[in-house]
């Protein structure tokens, strides 16, 4: 898959609570939460992202609370990945049981600049940022992890699942 | 059976992923003992449900939804939505903790022999890991995590790499489970142990009660820890005694085990903590706040909502009142402690101090109901996180504290240490140091 928009930052421990704030926690249209996505840091964003662009944060994104409406917020605002030094873990794997793409990677969290044009392959492995020429190579994920990816998200992949192990003894 | 050395958390995935042994890094699925969501996140899990295309449940007995982030309902969305949970739990047979059953899932759990060592415990929650306070592996998950764990009693997770963190010494009189939780947090960092599964070990740990044990394997969240756990003994076999009957195992790390890092803490004479907002590493000594006037004081949550924090906080409240400027809320963390604390009079003390005491559950610690925070206010809290804008207004800020410093700093209308207020007190000083 590539995928090309351009980058939004913010910076280091960006929780969940500022990610989605807890008074938008009844919402469940990932339109409606898209609207207040990164309101508690960064509240002029999600009016002004165009569908595609890509997430780019520090260390630890994504710490604290488990409430799976960020990583859907950030979807539902139009952001096609999301970049980091490092996760909050829980936020992580929700990201991934979503379908939406996420790159660990201190290389490339520290490359990337707001407003650059990227270009992410996720079969090559590669974000490329077009502005300034940089290729970062990212980390591949586990076998397994690619297959809930390729299903686009764990509940399609658990879907192919019912009646077996989730995990195949293979994994 | 494996002669490698394992940790405790490779030990208790292994067991519940039918493997011999486990490295850090393997990506495995296990089987899971217990599976719970809250009220509020629930109709998140049962729409992850309905998309995977599950009919069943696994094994109703073994997943529970506990009402404790908006109970008793606090707005018609909230009532809607319980409605809707508990027709889905009278379909399938789960069970569902209410409002007068219910408490904090963090603190009811544990009290009604729902979680017991070795024993793998999964939530969609990000303070699951408390669990680990009885020597259970518990993790936090997402809500698709819990449907498929409903639907398969199956999860998948990468087999995260050990720490250890030790904790000797004795702290001073007026400190608590917290401030040594504070002082981790202010040592190591918000991402000090990232995807680790923590080990507590020491003779710190071992001298605290179950109550103070909870409360560092809760704070260790902050930590990015992915579980913590403290090693099962006579304090936790005599708390499990009346409340799990039947035969649980132990399992406990092996001796020459592999660590990614081994922390130590030396926590004697560590006095009173205060983390300022907005993260909660940053904890000072109480002196250096001491004065800052506060809005709103919260005593309660899954990190120190239980009788014991009642206990020490209402040893400084006895005989005093909170302050005019100052609103106290006081939530006990299930019906089990409301009604130790009501046993014990403590609630009577809350009440002729002018605090409000609430029904047990989160409270407003997720900034949801009973105590939210307005743009330019400022409250001290006794839980484990002070994100900007967690406890209400994007403007409003967050401290965290112990129950005694936050009920010292009520009765002041300011942050004060509870030397300060209570003086010289020998025995409130000692209630106050129970776990």
């Amino acid at each position: 898959m590539i995928l090309r928009g351009h980058v939004w930052r913010v910076g280091d421990h960006i929780s969940t609570d500022e990610i989605l704030p807890g008074r938008f926690m009844s919402l469940s249209d990932a339109a409606e939460l898209g609207q207040h996505a990164l309101a508690g840091v960064r509240p002029d964003l999600a009016a002004a992202i165009r569908q595609g662009d890509i997430l780019v944060a520090g260390v630890n994104f994504g710490t604290g609370s488990s409430r799976q409406a960020a990583p859907i917020a950030l979807r539902g605002a139009g952001f096609a990945a999301v970049v980091a030094a490092s996760f909050g873990r829980i936020f992580f794997r929700n990201c991934i049981n979503l379908g939406l793409p996420v790159f660990w990677s201190v290389e490339a969290s520290a490359a990337l600049v707001e407003g650059d044009l990227v270009e992410i392959d996720t079969e090559a492995g590669s974000i490329v940022d077009e502005s300034s020429g940089i290729s970062v190579a990212v980390p591949s994920l586990p076998p397994f992890v690619r297959a809930i990816a390729d299903a686009g998200g764990l509940a399609a992949y658990a879907r192919s699942r019912l009646g077996q192990a989730l995990v195949p003894p293979e994994a | 059976m494996s002669d490698r050395a394992a940790t405790f958390a490779e030990k208790a995935i292994a067991a519940h992923a039918g493997q011999a042994l486990v490295e850090p890094g393997m990506l495995v699925g296990a089987h899971v003992d217990l599976v719970v969501s809250d009220e509020l996140s629930f109709p998140g899990v049962l729409e992850e449900f309905h998309a995977l295309g599950a009919t069943r449940i696994f094994d109703p007995a073994r997943v529970i939804v506990v009402a404790d982030h908006e109970t008793p309902a606090r707005n018609l969305l909230a009532a809607t939505s319980m409605r809707d949970t508990r027709r889905f739990a009278d379909e399938h047979g789960i069970r569902v903790l209410d409002a007068g059953r219910a408490g904090i899932m963090h603190v009811v759990l544990p009290e009604l022999g729902l979680v017991a060592p070795g024993e793998l415990v999964m939530g969609y929650d990000s303070h699951v890991l408390t669990a680990g306070a009885l020597g259970a592996l518990g993790i936090g998950v997402g809500a698709t995590d819990a449907a498929v764990a409903m639907a398969f009693g199956e999860m998948w997770l990468r087999v995260p790499e050990s720490v250890r963190i030790l904790i000797e010494g004795t702290p001073d009189e007026w400190a608590r489970p917290m401030d040594v939780g504070l002082a981790m947090l202010r040592e190591l960092g918000q991402a000090g142990c990232l995807y680790q599964a923590v080990e507590y070990g020491g003779t710190y740990p071992t001298s605290l009660g179950m109550d103070g044990r909870f409360t560092l394997a809760n704070i260790a969240i902050e930590l990015g820890a992915k579980s913590a756990a403290c090693k099962p003994d006579d304090v936790t076999r005599t708390y499990l005694e009346s409340r799990r009957s039947g035969p649980y195992e132990t399992p406990w790390a092996d001796a020459g085990a592999t660590y990614a890092a081994v922390h130590e803490f030396d926590v004697d004479g560590l006095g009173p903590l205060v983390a300022l907002p907005d993260a909660p590493d940053r904890a000072v000594p109480i002196d250096e706040v001491a004065g800052r006037p506060l809005d709103q004081i919260f005593i309660g949550t899954c990190t120190n909502g239980r009788l014991s924090d009642l206990r020490a906080a209402a040893a400084v409240l006895k005989g005093r009142t909170v302050h005019e400027r100052t609103r106290l809320i006081v939530i006990p963390g299930s019906p089990e402690v409301y009604l130790g604390a009501l046993r014990e009079g403590l609630i009577e003390i809350f009440a002729e101090a002018g605090a409000v005491v609430g029904p047990p559950g989160c409270g407003p610690c997720a900034g949801l109901h009973l105590g939210v925070l307005a743009d330019g206010e400022v409250g001290l809290a006794t839980s484990s996180r002070n994100f900007p804008g967690r406890m209400g207004g994007r403007a409003s800020k967050l401290y965290l504290a112990s129950p005694v410093v936050a009920a010292a700093s009520a009765v002041a209308g300011a942050f004060a240490s509870p030397r300060e207020v209570v003086g010289d007190a020998p025995e409130a000083a000692s209630v106050a140091a129970r776990t």
